[in-house]
């Protein structure tokens, strides 16, 4: 189920990417790699390290993730994504398609955004409430949406039979709403959304993507 | 394909794609609604995530400013084939979208005296920071332009948000704010200064 994947590996400069020790903005990158059978280097930083590297002034705009490609330090989680999924053959290369993968990213983003801004709330009963505001409200109304987008696609995944980063960001979206660790959203949110469990799941099913699980 | 490019009547979110498609002639419907159409296409359930802009293509409607910019440049031959390249090219989109959402944020303060004070604060700050750093980004990629040698759909997206927010329409935002950042000034300017665009931005003046 995935597109020609170690055809592009041997033209693969070194890579390295930077991020936190968690899932956050790079797993959507490490899995795409992994997939792919595209070799990197998964460097893990602690706070101090990066604030060491933010204050050297290696981080292009001060932030993680960042992918070292032949000593270029690039940031931007999107924009890593985009050519880690080219690397490992998951990114369509009719422009169409490739618009319908934004397309995915980008609602996903808008989803998320939503949640992030529940993040600063420091009383935790304003916190739930707030997520549940969301739930019944624009979150809640946007991920129905784009159940009904990829459902429209009319595909066995998210834009296409196989897997392509759109379905590594929904498979991490669905990974982060039911960690269990965000106090106010359910852990089963997403299960009454079949075609964004359906992409999900082939990733989840997917052996590199058990293997790293079984790693991490 | 047949294009439609679907928004309201000012620049937004879909002024970058309309320039993409102008400068690399690829003919496209530039289609403007008012506020009572947009509620109906909304209702009537014809917009995949109830906002503009979409793009109808060949009868078929994708939501996302982004996706939207990424299609119409490989149309329009100013999106790179190589995949650094286009990483590149997804880095500026990022950190303009950065950028953007910390005035977005602002848009939603009442107090006008407020407001003022929170985007100078962001101007003299977190923003200008941002803003500093990706001129930086764009010098350190040594290239004519945003990217490469030659124009990008990067270098549209620096012209849009650069005109965006020194329109004027925002209160507390300077016009001259990115007169300090000497790559994104030059970039823009030399957009403003493609012949399509010239004619582009004449043929849309608003009196």
């Amino acid at each position: 189920l995935v597109l020609n994947s170690a055809a592009t590996t041997s033209h693969v400069p070194p890579l390295k990417v930077y991020y936190f020790n968690a899932m956050g903005r790079a797993e959507p990158i490490r899995l795409a790699l992994s997939i792919g059978g595209v070799p990197f280097e998964d460097v893990r930083l602690n706070k101090e390290q990066f604030a060491e590297m933010k204050s050297s002034g290696k981080l292009p705009m001060g932030s993680l993730p960042v992918l070292e490609v032949d000593g270029k330090m690039v940031c931007q989680s999107a924009a890593i994504m985009n050519y880690a999924s080219k690397m490992a053959g998951l990114y369509p290369s009719d422009e169409f398609t490739g618009m319908k993968v934004e397309e995915v990213k980008g609602c996903l983003e808008d989803i998320a955004q939503l949640l992030y801004s529940t993040f600063s709330i420091q009383d935790l009963e304003a916190k739930i409430a707030k997520r549940k505001e969301l739930l019944d409200g624009p979150m809640g109304q946007k991920i129905a949406a784009l159940n009904k987008v990829l459902e429209g696609n009319g595909k066995k995944l998210a834009v296409s039979d196989v897997i392509t980063s759109a379905d590594i960001e929904l498979y991490c979206f669905k990974k982060l709403t039911s960690a269990g660790f965000l106090d106010g959203i359910p852990t089963d949110l997403l299960d009454r959304y079949p075609k964004i469990m359906a992409c999900a799941s082939a990733v989840a099913a997917h052996p590199a993507v058990v293997k790293w699980n079984a790693e991490h | 394909p047949s294009l439609k490019i679907i928004y309201f009547d000012s620049t937004g979110r879909a002024e970058a794609a309309r320039l993409a498609l102008t400068i690399g002639d690829v003919p496209f419907e530039d289609v403007r609604v008012k506020k009572e159409e947009f509620a109906e296409m909304k209702t009537s359930g014809k917009l995949p995530m109830g906002s503009l802009p979409v793009i109808e293509v060949d009868g078929k409607m994708v939501c996302q400013s982004a996706a939207i910019l990424n299609y119409t440049g490989k149309l329009a031959g100013l999106y790179p084939s190589d995949p650094f390249d286009g990483m590149k090219v997804e880095e500026v989109r990022g950190c303009l979208e950065d950028i953007g959402q910390m005035i977005f944020a602002t848009f939603a303060i009442q107090d006008l005296d407020e407001k003022i004070a929170k985007r100078k604060e962001l101007v003299d700050g977190k923003m200008g920071e941002k803003i500093a750093a990706l001129d930086k980004l764009l010098e350190s990629n040594g290239k004519k332009c945003t990217v490469s040698d030659d124009i990008t759909v990067a270098d549209i997206d620096v012209y849009t948000t650069c005109t965006m927010m020194t329109s004027g329409f925002l209160d507390g935002i300077p016009k001259d704010m990115f007169d300090k950042y000497g790559k994104l000034s030059a970039i823009s300017k030399a957009v403003a200064e493609h012949p399509k665009v010239a004619k582009w931005n004449a043929d849309h003046a608003k009196a």
